[in-house]
């Protein structure tokens, strides 16, 4: 079983999360506060951290970049109830591989763990929805082509996962094996990393609401 | 520092204190107000020195201590007693020659007492910052008689001080006088004045904070306190989810958007109603995405519209929880996908069950110059697709 690690300042959402997870995962551990997160996730190496977003002492933003993923082999998902752009490009910026909102139902959470802990990308209708928005073609200005643009490939598998369908249906209906759509979500994600556009973060700021 | 049943006759009262605090122990063990005893200080000091050298001793010799509650006041002849004392000490330290001149000392002994008798609050112990600082009690100020009888007394002081300085050439004493007169009001009026000025701007940002705090009141009344009132009356757990999904809805946007009125020209601002009212009527949860961002035109009122038909549709018969809603505002046209993953349909057998595609969806769009597909297979979910050509309306 994948070995799982939970932050939320949340004690109800983080028991609630517990319970639907446990005939799933392995849940080695919880935390709520940043401070005790960073510990235990280094003591203890869990495969895929659930992280929040909002917390006290820096939020989930502080944990995620106190741990190095290169060093530790610990991969992030954040969850969180905010959808907000700017928060959803900090996290993944930060070096989280996925994001979904609270609201994910427990089969779909399950699913992106998995996902997540064979070092694929997450990305729910939404963040697929601010990639596509931040990434617009009319880039006035391209640094890198390699990095500060999608290809048209990806970017139609973006518009499937924004549309709602999952990265099995999204291969189906573009006739690409799920390896394939996988493939091409996690050079997105790559991108979405390391990219120097500004626009990323001047769009970010720009959208306050989702 | 200890605290004994009684307390020793000499202290010092750290917690009202313009220097050490010792003339206020004073005062509190004479039993008047502290603002005379420093004012006797003051004229002592210009005694030759004396003064000074009192008040060092009395440092040195008393100890801290906090209110202990040593509260006796003395009588009005009692005051004129100790008044008298403090003149009697005057004159003998006259006689001993240990004295600035009688041009300085009474014309300043009246000023320090003028301001004592204004600082002064009346019986009780005053607290100089109590009134001078911003936030003090209004009621601490002095009464308008004492501050009358100060006045007087501290202008004669200055008088006296004027009129008495032989040495002055005649063209220094004007000038010097209304150096003295100016002086006098910046003491008498300057603490008056910060006061007001401080208090003006407290009042203020009161005014604004409760004002914002009624806005914040009254939009949570609305509509959190509501739903809560609501989802505790309901037995219907399906309907709790709606309302509390619904109410999450709108306080999310309440909370994360400038103005929810400001925007209501924009495409996903129109979206976003329509979204929220399916869920609101049809108890299922609509997922939307928007990609870029264009105003609302007749058409484009169009597109909003037949999406929420689509969507309607899909929560209608879909049979499903969660319609997903995409929206791409690229490449001079709107489109529009509207996807569920249900029961899905025959489309080329649609009965009058369903006139509301090709009636409210696909004529609605073509009236308006665009055009809408429908796909769906039985067991394999519907999509709707809804595109539109911008820059028709101009």
């Amino acid at each position: 079983m994948m070995r799982v690690f939970l932050v939320d300042d949340h004690e109800l959402f983080l028991t609630g999360v517990r319970t639907e997870l446990a005939n799933h995962v392995d849940v080695v551990g919880w935390a709520s506060d940043v401070d005790e997160a960073i510990e235990a996730i280094r003591d203890l190496r869990p495969e895929v951290v659930l992280v929040d977003v909002h917390m006290p002492g820096g939020g989930g933003l502080a944990v995620i970049k106190n741990i190095s993923e290169d060093d530790t082999g610990v991969r992030f998902l954040a969850l969180s109830v905010s959808d907000k752009a700017e928060d959803v490009i900090a996290m993944i910026r930060a070096g989280a591989r996925g994001y979904v909102t609270k609201s994910i139902s427990p089969a779909d959470l399950v699913d992106s763990i998995a996902r997540i802990a064979n070092g694929d990308a997450v990305f729910s209708p939404r963040l697929a929805g601010f990639v596509l928005d931040a990434f617009a073609e009319s880039a006035p200005e391209v640094f890198d082509p390699e990095l500060d643009q999608l290809t048209t490939r990806e970017r139609e598998v973006l518009r499937q996962i924004a549309r709602g369908y999952t990265y099995k249906q999204v291969a189906s209906r573009l006739s690409i094996s799920v390896k394939t759509v996988e493939t091409h979500v996690s050079a997105v994600l790559r991108k979405l990393q390391l990219s120097s556009r500004y626009e990323l973060a001047r769009w970010a700021s720009d959208r306050r609401i989702v | 520092m200890e605290r004994t049943e009684r307390p020793p006759a000499l202290y010092r009262r750290s917690d009202d204190r313009i220097l050490s605090g010792l003339a206020a122990g004073i005062a509190e063990s004479l039993g008047v107000s502290p603002s005379y005893v420093r004012a006797s200080f003051v004229v002592l000091a210009l005694a030759g020195g004396v003064g000074v050298v009192a008040y060092l001793i009395g440092v040195a010799m008393t100890v801290n201590t906090v209110d202990v509650g040593n509260k006796q006041t003395i009588g009005r002849s009692q005051k004129l007693g100790l008044g008298l004392m403090l003149v009697a000490v005057l004159m003998t330290l006259r006689a001993a020659n240990l004295w600035f001149g009688d041009s300085v000392v009474w014309p300043f002994g009246l000023i320090a007492f003028g301001l004592a008798a204004i600082l002064d609050k009346g019986d009780n112990y005053s607290r100089l910052s109590s009134w001078m600082l911003p936030g003090g009690d209004a009621s601490l100020r002095p009464p308008m008689s004492r501050m009358v009888v100060g006045t007087v007394v501290l202008f004669a002081g200055v008088a006296t001080f004027v009129a008495s300085r032989d040495s002055l050439t005649t063209l220094g004493l004007p000038l010097l006088a209304v150096l003295v007169t100016a002086v006098g009001l910046m003491l008498l009026l300057g603490p008056w004045i910060v006061r007001l000025v401080a208090a003006l701007n407290e009042e203020r940002s009161d005014r604004i904070r409760s004002e914002e705090r009624s806005d914040v009141a009254a939009h949570l009344h609305d509509s959190v306190l509501q739903t809560l009132a609501l989802i505790q009356r309901s037995d219907d757990s399906n309907k709790m989810v709606t309302l509390a999904r619904a109410q999450e809805r709108e306080l999310r946007q309440w909370l994360f958007e400038a103005d929810p009125d400001l925007d209501s020209t924009l495409l996903s601002t129109a979206l976003q109603a329509m979204a929220g009212r399916v869920e609101r009527d049809y108890d299922v949860r609509v997922e939307l995405v928007t990609v870029g961002e264009t105003e609302l035109s007749p058409s484009l009122d169009a597109v909003v519209r037949a999406a929420g038909e689509a969507t309607a549709n899909a929560a209608r018969h879909g049979g499903v929880q969660r319609i997903s809603v995409y929206a791409e505002t690229a490449d001079g046209k709107v489109d529009v996908f509207v996807s569920d993953q249900g029961s899905g349909f025959d489309v080329s057998a649609v009965n009058g069950d369903r006139h509301g595609i090709t009636e409210s969806i696909v004529r609605r769009m073509e009236r308006h110059g665009g055009s809408a597909t429908v796909s769906s297979e039985i067991g394999g979910g519907t999509e709707v697709h809804l595109s539109m050509p911008l820059g028709l309306d101009k």
